[in-house]
């Protein structure tokens, strides 16, 4: 690595960061423009998710007489987890993440699952039927989701010999490889665990307003204003977080440094182009249906894992 | 005549009969009776037996004090037997504070009696540390019997023969005897190997490596079975819960923290015979016996709707954790992987470590919060973190989940990173990825349940608002209590912020287990587990500094901040904060859906049913045990029991 390079990089990773959380709330503001060009009407602008952190923000939060203070401190604790979690992700093969060492995604996994639990204990904490609710079915979904994530993970840790995120991205690259049909398989699995992540179609509606959203929705609403503004900041972080995943097992394809800093960036765009699509096409399944979609999500990485053992042990590439 | 062998087949061999008297008497209704008379006449013979035989044998080898007057103090340089005792004294002094702090509120109708338990505290501590110190398979054994027999005199002592409370004393017993049985025929089948052995572990131990494979599998086998008696593992699992569900807290703090450890500590003394000698098969029963466990124990914690048994299933959650990664030790071991052997092991002395200090935490948070609430069940429940009893159980429950940055999110993150080692290196073989895939998926699967369980036990019983009044009967704790939780808490705080230093102190423990060098294992150990354990305890302290402001800044303030109503998306304010209307539709929401929607295979089955209920309804079986409703699992121990018994008096003879 010349000298160059050595400045060059952590300028670029600092600048990727600040780009990740400067542009993440376009995320939504895309797939509502999709979802709306679809129906045929005029959508909101894309710019609508900073006019509305702008509101939020300048209003006065106000809080639940029956919660504690764990509802209080739950919007700062998921944002600092939704924060460190991208921290975790290389923006480039040949530019590793802040936080890069083996086993790192069990530490990312492990943040993703401290916001689970603060959600969930502060919907329980607010006393009301629909957060409860939502944090019941949060938590049911997460017993399939969880080791779903993890099945992804290890094929991709068999395939490339790595144990770390970054070092995965450095490997895929190292290799020069298309994609493969494990490739394919982890990313269809892994971009239905966005889905779910995420709260969107079909697993929850997470624009609703209605009882029916009963998810997202039902964390959220015993917050307000500044409260309300980071909690919805940290849902869309953790959906650039996944789409960025689903991004890193797509950077094989080129050897320079700054294609593939800019194809990393723009990637969770085209994610949320292809999830405002299918929320166009498609409605939200009900819930006793919702594990079978995650068990196939599963079968998928399972397939994928056995791939990348076959094709690990010489049975030729998959 | 009195030779210690002699002894120790006849006290085998009257437990058994015991045991098996013991299991017929519940049916007929007589069970405390029989075994407070079965107990009471076992206790009069440890303490008659210096008299009848060879007193100064004797006291070397039978009777709890010779372990502390004329025992060889030479395991105090034994670290594996040392870290384990440290264990035991952790919770023995956390059960001793609970003890203290004993009043009729958890003692029921039977207050006047409890005194008389007190009795029994010291020598079930100290034949905990005995069976820690012991070097030999006799000491070990009769400290056993000891445990197991003060164990039941706690249990029994209050209950004024009672019937309610009559199904505890007759499962422990059994199921001690049946663990113990289980040692016994597996040191017995050692030392017939090397008939010249004595009974010593090291002579054992040396015996073993020159057994027949048939004998080494036997040994290995009844072991394991003796763990997951011992060990409350499933199917076993229902005696530890209805235990800690029934009995007061000192009691459950020994049991859960340090009486289910021991029997993975007689594993680890045993490890250098099984990892010199490996074998894959070993490695893969463990982890199959672990991962259903830790997954359907996960999955009875969320089930559970009293706090004491959640407490209860989560810790045979953790042992099927533990015995998992061993299990996936064993198979390192057997391909010659040393790196991997060693990080599941630092696992395992961590996520023990972990138990102890986590489970005193929750049970004496769990006295005081019942204290205050008067009742143990979840649906009464609620509010309670408004009185200030919120926290350390929070800590605890958090722990529990293995989310980081609490230090069992360390111990986890060992044994995942020595799964994921293995599953990325060129050398693994195809079934030993298997085995390391499946160790991964299971235990993230078991934490996974074990977060809903963690939201459930600490949402319903600590936040929201109060599900009944507590007003009319509140009970303030005693101001020791309060004293006992905060140490236990800052004891906690101080672990996990140094958790780092394993690396360091766990090598020589790790050494005793191995045989393999203390300075090479503490380098392996800095190389590869350092960093993370740093990681994790810094964002520790992080949140610690972060607590300690927030709490400065709300006494700075002097009082909270006013509170507004949220108008709710109906505009009924009132009604929606009304405690009963939040009750009404906390409580019939769907919380239960967190078990019906898991969607595994024979799960939902599993749960409403459990392992342990299995009823088949031959002939055979009926005839057996009549119209009496009890499980299978108890019949199988029947047997073995029985057959043991046979095995041990044939020795005798």
């Amino acid at each position: 690595m010349s000298f160059f390079d050595t400045l060059a990089y952590p300028f670029a990773y600092i600048l990727y960061v600040l780009f990740v959380l400067v542009s993440a709330p376009l995320l939504p503001g895309i797939i509502d423009c999709v979802r709306a060009f679809a129906a045929g009407r005029r959508g909101p602008s894309l710019l609508q998710p900073y006019r509305d952190y702008y509101v939020w923000v300048h209003k006065h939060s106000l809080w639940s007489e029956s919660g504690s203070f764990i509802t209080q401190i739950t919007p700062y604790a998921v944002l600092l987890c939704a924060v460190l979690s991208v921290l975790f992700i290389s923006p480039s093969p040949r530019i590793p993440a802040l936080f890069a060492f083996p086993c790192d995604f069990v530490f990312l996994f492990g943040l993703l699952g401290v916001m689970r639990l603060m959600t969930a204990l502060a919907a329980l904490d607010s006393g009301g039927s629909l957060q409860s609710a939502a944090s019941s079915r949060e938590l049911a979904l997460s017993f399939i989701a969880e080791p779903l994530f993890f099945t992804c993970i290890m094929s991709m840790a068999v395939l490339t010999h790595t144990n770390s995120l970054s070092d995965m991205a450095y490997a895929l690259l190292e290799k020069g490889e298309p994609l493969r049909i494990t490739h394919l398989l982890v990313i269809i699995a892994l971009f239905i665990i966005l889905m779910f992540e995420s709260k969107r179609v079909p697993f929850d509606a997470a624009h609703g307003r209605d009882q029916g959203a009963m998810i997202q929705q039902g964390f959220l609403r015993e917050y307000s204003a500044a409260s309300l503004a980071m909690m919805q900041y940290a849902a869309v972080l953790k959906m650039w977080l996944f789409a960025s995943l689903i991004g890193v097992m797509c950077m094989s394809f080129t050897q320079n440094a700054v294609v593939s800093l800019i194809f990393q960036a723009l990637f969770p765009f085209a994610v949320a182009l292809l999830l405002g699509v299918i929320e166009s096409i498609t409605a939200r399944i009900r819930l006793r249906y919702l594990p079978r979609l995650l068990f196939v999500a599963a079968a998928f990485a399972v397939i994928a894992f056995i791939f990348a053992c076959a094709s690990n042990s010489g049975g030729g590439s998959c | 005549m009195f030779t210690p062998q002699n002894l120790l087949g006849i006290s085998g061999a009257l437990l058994c009969a015991a045991s098996v008297g013991a299991f017929f008497a519940h049916k007929w209704k007589k069970g405390p009776t029989f075994c407070a008379l079965a107990c009471g006449a076992l206790l009069i013979l440890f303490v008659l037996a210096p008299i009848v035989g060879d007193a100064h044998v004797l006291y070397r080898h039978v009777t709890v004090p010779s372990l502390f007057f004329h025992a060889d103090f030479s395991f105090m340089f034994d670290h594996l037997a040392f870290f384990w005792i440290t264990l035991v004294l952790l919770s023995a002094l956390t059960a001793a504070a609970s003890a203290v702090n004993l009043t009729p509120s958890n003692e029921g109708d039977c207050a006047t009696l409890a005194p008389v338990r007190w009795i029994f505290y010291p020598p079930a501590v100290l034949a905990l540390i005995g069976l820690c110190a012991a070097q030999d398979a006799l000491t070990f054994l009769c400290a056993f019997n000891v445990f197991a027999l003060c164990g039941v005199c706690v249990l029994i002592a209050p209950i004024s023969l009672r019937e309610q409370p009559a199904r505890i004393p007759w499962r422990f017993l059994i199921q001690m005897q049946g663990a113990m049985l289980c040692f016994c025929g597996a040191f017995l089948l050692c030392a017939r190997a090397c008939p010249d052995a004595d009974y010593s572990f090291a002579q054992l131990l040396a015996a073993y490596k020159g057994a027949s494979v048939m004998c080494q599998q036997m040994v290995f086998l009844l072991f394991v079975l003796g763990a997951m008696l011992a060990g409350a593992l499933l199917p076993f699992s229902r005696m530890l819960t209805t235990l800690c569900d029934r009995s007061a807290h000192a009691v459950s703090i020994l049991v859960a923290c340090a009486g289910m450890t021991i029997p993975f500590y007689l594993l680890m003394r045993f490890m250098p015979a099984f990892v010199h000698e490996p074998s894959f098969f070993h490695g893969v029963l463990l982890i199959l016996i672990g991962l259903v466990s830790a997954f359907f124990c996960a999955c009875k914690t969320l089930m559970s709707q009293r706090l004491k048994i959640m407490l209860g299933y989560s810790s045979v959650q953790n042992s099927g954790v533990s015995l998992c990664a061993l299990g996936l030790m064993l198979c390192c071991a057997s391909v010659g992987d040393v790196v991997d052997t060693l990080l599941c092991l630092c696992g395992v002395l961590l996520l023990s470590f972990n138990h102890t200090a986590i489970k005193a935490m929750l049970f004496v948070a769990d006295e005081s919060a019942e204290r205050v609430s008067n009742t143990g069940a979840l649906a009464c429940g609620g509010g309670l973190l408004r009185h200030g009893h919120g926290m350390a159980f929070g800590i605890g429950a958090v722990s529990m989940t293995a989310l980081p940055p609490m230090p069992t999110f360390a111990a986890v993150l060992l044994i995942f990173l020595s799964a994921f080692n293995v599953l990325i290196s060129p050398t693994s073989g195809i079934a030993l990825q298997l085995c390391a895939a499946c160790t991964v998926v299971g235990v993230c699967a078991s934490y996974a349940v074990m977060l809903g369980a963690c939201v459930k036990m600490f949402g319903f019983y600590f936040l929201g608002a109060p599900a009944t009044d507590y007003s009319g009967r509140l009970m303030i704790p005693p101001r020791s209590l309060y004293l006992t939780l905060k140490i236990v808490l800052y004891g906690f705080v101080v672990f996990a912020l140094f958790a780092p230093l394993c690396c360091y102190l766990f090598p020589p423990v790790m050494a005793d287990v191995t045989r393999l060098d203390a300075g090479y294992i503490g380098a392996i150990l800095t190389e590869q587990a350092f960093m993370p354990l740093l990681l994790t305890s810094s964002l520790f302290a992080l949140l610690s500094a972060l607590s300690l402001v927030y709490r400065f800044v709300a006494r700075f303030r002097g009082e909270r901040a006013k509170r507004h109503l949220v108008p709710t998306w109906n505009g009924a304010c009132g009604e929606q904060n009304s405690v009963a209307a939040q009750n009404e539709r906390r409580f019939a929401a769907p919380v239960g859906e967190i078990a019906s929607v898991i969607p595994v295979p024979g799960a939902r089955w599993m749960l409403h049913h459990g392992l342990g209920r299995v009823r088949l309804r031959s002939k055979i079986r009926r005839f057996l045990r009549g119209n009496a409703k009890r499980s299978v699992q108890y019949d199988v121990l029947w047997l073995l029991l029985a057959l043991l018994g046979l095995l041990t008096l044939g020795r005798l003879l």
